[in-house]
């Protein structure tokens, strides 16, 4: 080699040498600190660590994506060795191929690589539209590293598959790299609080029967991802988890014109809803509601009766039926059921015919998540209320549910706001409770000498409490059969529970209790507030990472009467408390006093609104730890002049 | 004779059209649907036995269902795969009168693999169909016909197919040539078949009419202890290709053998490896429990079971070389390395979980779901679970101990019954130091030690290894208190001969002692309830199932606040009957209390007319738990 040469080559060499520093991200790159736990991951006891993570979407000559994956995981405990087993599901009619897998392992100094071979893969029909790969890694256990690629062509564009950066549990390095021919205009959507570590965008070219297109190349990096942890009364682990969606928004082919797939904004979002033959639907003159509508309405009644009586009518005269094939207004009417939120069209096309004007609503429901503010697509919504305006007043309203009163959305879809269908309206509108589980109730016991009790409670459950109990129940003996297997400490002597009026349910239960808690011979101790106290502080960790969603308000007001036997006294009793959340977010009092031979005990617990900021865990935690004391303490009685 | 054997067919198989009561719910007898959810209106099945690897089984069901909570009769899910097939499969549903709503073909049913959880991939596909119909009662008719390719099986005929479930009319036949006779035995019944021979096949008939629909009862083993029951077997049989004889234990160990045969193909280099691992210990139990752990720490359990693969093992060297396999590989694997040390030992098979209705020892067959491995050593015996990655070497959890195993001796093969652990070493000790504040809260540190069985005891044995997001939820679900602030916890486990784990903690619980007035209430048993709370309803049938499998010794130590006394005195007690024994006894402190209980169950089967005795156990635990300790301030 002549000199020059060798001064080239070394020159080379210190050129790529800082290469072999970085740390390997291609498949079989795996490096003895590869094994080591990584030190910028906090949770030292996590089962598994996900060391890399990487996706790639990309093209095939056709314009439809493909997915390749590569994960390369060090297994740590025996709870996650289940991860060597690996599936790779896609719909019928697409392939996987690129299939590479194998574990490493650290044996006397050396690493040891044992890859699959096809025959290791099966492939299995999961259902009539999901086949799968399915395979399992050799070697695997504790301290072992497996790594497996492999590639997936699925079928449509309008809509990538989301990257989770977070997941079970902890991932050292993410990275998610989506190269999109420039004809595509993606909107993207990121959630979850864990920044990105990198980010960076590159203009590249491809080429498609000899015309050359611009591909946008982005690479979206994260590290040092904890696992994701729910935690009690979250609206979605939707909202919250770290996730990056693309949502194809339009796209242009060279001398072709653009075809929008979501508008640019949601005002014209609205616009072309309003115009699909769906929706149309209920402007209609539908000839075939008039004999329903006229039935129900009259010129001389006042229009909100009117509007009513529309309301319960559907109510009653639909069934929900999910399995249901069509969406037309005419069949659901003529069947007399149909989609959940099919029955909301209904109820806005009987407003319109009889002369009131109605429009649908657009909303998700909690589970689905929180809508998209910059993405003005349909699949943000997944279900639908109805509208009904009358002067100033706009009613919102779901026929879909037999007890749920007037004017009263389900607290699943009291998701931040709806979306009017309609041009004439301003988009969106507050979606708001209009109710809560309310509880009323009156206790009357009567304690025996001998520390036995007779009780007669009477309880009022109205609005959600009423809504959850019939959803919950097909009829009163499955609610009573229930209460009994709770309270078995109860010989209950009657038990009436009666929904005759379908926006209260009345509940009065007469028993006696062998209460054995008698102390030092005299005394007697006894819990008034033992059947309906709160048993467990949903709050109990110190620290919270999201915000707390309820599913609805609260109210609870019970009064007690506790008779004494004659002979007795009063020696100790609760001390009255007042308390509230900040903001006006809930309040809890409670009174208790002697009246001659009588205690008196009033208590009423109300939470105001669901939605509490992470500043207002604190409140929240002590809140219910102060109502917790409260309700658990007892009243001691004891025999006069012992 | 054609006509003849028409005949008899015709009457063993319920012609569907000739009686439409049957599908009219308003016909049911009004006494048989006391306490049922369901009505089995026929319940017949039809296994035609034609070869030593062929059968077919025809089953036909009516049901009316009479409320939801019988719905789930209304979701068919039929069961197949490489080797039973599917020849045939229908359904009607009828409305409370009789009258057809719907029907449904073989190919409007869904289909599904059945794969288990921990499996990786076995051939086992449903044909599901969910026939729920919104009004009640209504009635669904199912028809299928299955293909049997072996005869290793022979679907058992239960009577009652569940809780709340009368039956009407249930019938069984069995038919076969007098070279495929399989052997039948007979549960909580004393109905003898009728038996009728047409040329060459023999028919054994049976019928079941009017039984009452049962309810569930606390501590019981199940529908499947009451329920009169057919239980099936094959004499000869094949099964894809091998061939065997079931009439007896040890010919079930011969076809077992014939398919082990020549799998223990481990190189020469394994041999030497296993060799030089464990020449230099002292005892042949020491050599065990170093192969043992060195399989341990090398595998781990998958399971691949296609055809034949469901009971014939991978072969020794597959599971070295890749380091994963099934119960049945890994077992052989393991007798394979004991093998090379000149160690014998013996695949058994066992009936592994908590449904165990024992098995009978006069009549073989195989209601078995597991193997494991049989070492008799000079001085002892060691049984090894070779799926588990971390039991000590001899030890068998709850769900394979005190019970029979088939342990096959090459050719022979005996049933042995595997350790009982009721000698007192399956114990939780929980010990708890309560610093209880002026305001009610305390300071308390919770530790617990389990032994043996008594690692199961919350699935500790589970969670002692977990990530630390999942321990702190078992945690809070361990120490049953209302609002805890967990400061530190620590999982440690004790290697040794029977599982050990250790747990520590350090917790802040708000509102343990109940204020009154200006006075505490405190219940010594917060931390720990024995008391187990269930109806008491007159007249049981069956046996009383008493399973607990360890002794529970619960320490307390109470230091009050500063100028606090206890005002009360509780009482030392004790209660023993034939379940066992629960004591408490208070020990006055300098700066407290110490509450000491002890829970001595006596694990076993008892007769249902001691149940009183029962409720007056837990009657006493209940009295004994519910005390409260007064505390107040000194004056």
């Amino acid at each position: 080699m002549t000199f020059k040469r060798l001064t080239l080559s070394l020159i080379f060499y210190f050129l790529c040498a800082p290469l072999f520093a970085q740390e390997s991200r291609e498949y079989g790159d795996v490096t003895f600190t590869d094994f080591e736990f990584p030190s910028t991951i906090a949770d030292t006891t996590a089962g598994a660590v996900i060391l890399l993570d990487k996706g790639l979407t990309t093209y095939n000559h056709n314009f439809s994506p493909t997915m390749t994956n590569h994960l390369r995981i060090l297994i740590l405990k025996n709870s996650e060795l289940d991860r060597a087993n690996i599936k790779i599901p896609h719909s019928k009619g697409s392939k996987s191929r690129g299939v590479k897998a194998c574990s490493y392992n650290l044996e006397s100094g050396k690493i040891i690589k044992n890859e699959i071979s096809r025959k290791d893969i099966f492939k299995e029909k999961v259902s009539d539209d999901i086949e799968q790969e399915i395979f399992t890694i050799a070697n695997v256990k504790p301290g072992s590293i497996i790594e497996y690629t492999y590639t997936v062509e699925y079928g449509t564009i309008s809509s990538l598959n989301t990257w989770y950066f977070q997941t079970s549990v902890p991932v050292l390095y993410s990275e998610y790299v989506v190269k999109m021919p420039a004809f595509f205009n993606y909107k993207q959507r990121m959630t979850g609080f864990i920044p990105l570590a990198d980010y960076s965008e590159e203009v590249k070219h491809g080429y498609y029967k000899g015309t050359s297109f611009n591909v946008i190349e982005k690479t979206f990096i994260s590290k040092n991802i904890p696992a994701f942890e729910s935690e009690p009364f979250i609206s979605s682990k939707e909202n919250y988890i770290s996730k990056i969606k693309f949502d194809l928004s339009d796209y242009k082919f060279p001398n072709s014109s653009i075809v929008e797939i979501i508008p640019p904004s949601y005002g014209r979002l609205i616009e072309k809803m309003e115009k699909e033959e769906y929706y149309q639907g209920i402007y209609k003159p539908n000839g075939f509601l008039k004999e329903d509508v006229e039935s129900l309405i009259s010129k001389e009644a006042v229009a909100l009766d009117n509007i009513r009586k529309i309301y319960e009518f559907v109510q009653s005269a639909y069934e929900v039926d999910d399995e249901m094939m069509s969406t037309s207004l005419r069949k659901i009417h003529k069947e007399r059921k149909g989609w959940r939120q099919d029955i909301n069209m209904i109820l806005a096309a009987m407003y319109n015919y009889a002369g009131y004007e109605a429009h649908i609503i657009r909303l998700s429901t909690k589970k689905h998540g929180y809508v998209n503010r910059n993405y003005p697509s349909p699949r943000n919504f997944n279900y639908s209320v109805c509208m009904v305006q009358l002067n100033d007043q706009k009613y919102i309203l779901d026929a879909s549910e037999k007890y749920l009163p007037f004017n009263i959305l389900r607290p699943e879809t009291v998701n931040d706001q709806g979306l009017i269908i309609s041009s004439k309206h301003s988009g969106w509108i507050d979606l708001t409770y209009g109710s809560s589980k309310k509880t009323n109730g009156m206790s009357n016991f009567s304690i025996n000498e001998d520390g036995s009790v007779v009780g007669n409670v009477q309880l009022q459950h109205l609005g959600y409490s009423n809504f959850n109990f019939h959803k919950k129940y097909d009829n009163v003996d499955e609610y009573k059969e229930e209460f009994q297997d709770r309270n078995f400490q109860l010989s209950i002597i009657d038990h009436n529970v009666s929904t005759e009026n379908p926006e209260k349910l009345l509940e009065k239960l007469d028993f006696e209790i062998d209460n054995s808690a008698t102390l030092m011979d005299s005394m007697i101790v006894f819990n008034p507030t033992f059947l309906d106290k709160i048993k467990d502080n949903p709050f109990q960790k110190e620290e919270r990472k999201f915000p707390v969603t309820f599913d609805a308000p609260v109210d609870n007001r019970h009064t007690y009467k506790i008779a004494l036997p004659t002979d007795f006294e009063v020696t100790d009793l609760p001390e009255n408390i007042a308390i509230a959340l900040p903001g006006n977010g809930g309040r809890f009092l409670f009174s208790c006093q002697q009246m001659n031979d009588e205690i008196l005990i009033n208590s009423v617990f109300s939470i105001n609104k669901t939605h509490f900021g992470r500043e207002e865990y604190v409140y929240l935690k002590e809140f219910y730890a102060q109502v917790i004391e409260k309700q658990s303490e007892e009243i001691i009685i004891k025999k006069k002049n012992f | 004779m054609k006509l003849t054997i028409y005949f008899v067919l015709l009457t063993l198989s319920l012609p569907s059209f000739a009686n439409e009561d049957i599908y009219d719910s308003r016909k049911i007898p009004a006494d048989l649907k006391k306490d049922a959810h369901a009505v089995f209106r026929l319940d017949e099945g039809v296994f035609e036995i034609q070869a030593v690897d062929k059968a077919t089984y025809r089953v036909k069901q009516i049901i009316t269902i009479l409320n939801k909570k019988a719905d789930h009769f209304a979701e068919v899910v039929v069961g197949y795969d490489k080797l039973i097939k599917v020849k045939s499969l229908n359904a009607v549903a009828f409305d409370e009168k009789g009258n057809q709503i719907n029907k449904w073909k073989k190919n409007d049913f869904e289909d599904y693999s059945n794969i288990s959880g921990s499996s990786l991939y076995e051939d086992n596909r449903v044909l599901y169909a969910d026939l729920k119909q919104k009004d009640y009662p209504y009635t669904i008719e199912i028809e299928y016909e299955l293909q049997f390719k072996y005869l290793y099986t022979i679907p058992d005929w239960y009577v009652i197919p569940g809780f709340h479930v009368a039956v009407e009319k249930s019938v069984y036949t069995i038919s076969y040539t007098e070279d495929t006779s399989p052997r039948y035995n007979l549960k909580n019944t004393t109905i003898e078949p009728v038996k009728t021979v047409e040329k060459d096949i023999t028919y054994l008939h049976w019928e079941f009419t009017n039984v009452n629909a049962e309810k569930p009862e606390i501590f019981s083993k199940g529908i499947l202890a009451i329920t009169p029951a057919i239980i099936l077997s094959p004499t000869k049989f094949s099964f894809e290709g091998y061939a065997g004889d079931m009439s007896s234990w040890d010919g079930f160990a011969r076809w077992q053998h014939s398919l082990n045969k020549g799998l223990n193909d481990l190189s020469a280099e394994t041999r030497n490896e296993i060799k030089s691992l464990t020449d230099g210990l002292a005892s042949e139990k020491e050599k065990v429990k170093a192969v043992y752990q060195y399989v341990q720490n090398r595998s781990r359990y998958v399971s691949v079971q296609l055809g034949i693969g469901g009971f014939q093992p991978f072969s020794a060297s597959t599971v070295h070389n890749t380091g994963y396999g099934d119960c049945k590989g890994l077992t052989f694997y393991t007798q394979s390395l004991l093998e090379a040390i000149g160690i014998n030992s013996y695949y058994s098979w066992i009936y592994a979980g908590e449904e165990n209705q024992g098995l009978n020892p006069d009549f073989p067959t195989n209601k078995f779901n597991h193997v494991i491995l049989f070492v008799p050593l000079e001085n002892d015996t060691v049984w090894l679970e070779c799926t588990s990655q971390k039991l000590p070497a001899g030890f068998l959890g709850s769900f394979t101990s005190d019970r029979y195993a088939l342990v096959m001796t090459g050719e022979k093969a005996d049933l042995i019954r595997t350790p009982t652990f009721r000698d007192g070493t399956n114990k939780v000790e929980l010990k708890a130091t309560l610093t209880l504040d002026m305001s009610g809260n305390a300071d308390i540190e919770v530790s617990s030690h389990h032994l043996g069985l008594g690692t199961e005891y919350y699935s500790i044995d589970r969670y002692a290894n977990e990530n630390h997001n999942n321990q702190d939820k078992w945690v809070r679900r361990f120490i049953p208190l209302s609002d805890l602030q967990i400061k530190e916890f620590e999982f440690s486990e004790i290697k040794g001969d029977l599982p050990e784990v250790a747990f520590n903690s350090k917790v802040f619980a708000r509102n343990v002692a109940k204020k009154v007035g200006d006075k505490y209430l405190l219940n010594p048993s917060l931390l720990n309830y024995e008391t187990r709370r269930f109806k008491k309803e007159p007249d049981r049938k069956t046996n009383i199932d008493f399973p607990y499998d360890y002794i529970m010794e619960y320490e307390l130590d109470i230091i009050l606040p500063k100028g606090y006394k206890i005002n009360n005195q509780l009482e030392d007690a004790e209660f023993k009957n034939q379940f066992g024994v629960f004591s408490t006894q208070y020990i006055t402190t300098d700066d407290g209390i110490n509450c000491k209980r002890i829970f001595k169950p006596n694990t076993g089967e008892y007769p249902a007319d001691q149940i009183e005795d029962l409720w007056a156990f837990f009657d006493n635990i209940k009295q004994m738990e519910n005390q409260r300790l007064m505390i107040s301030k000194e004056e």
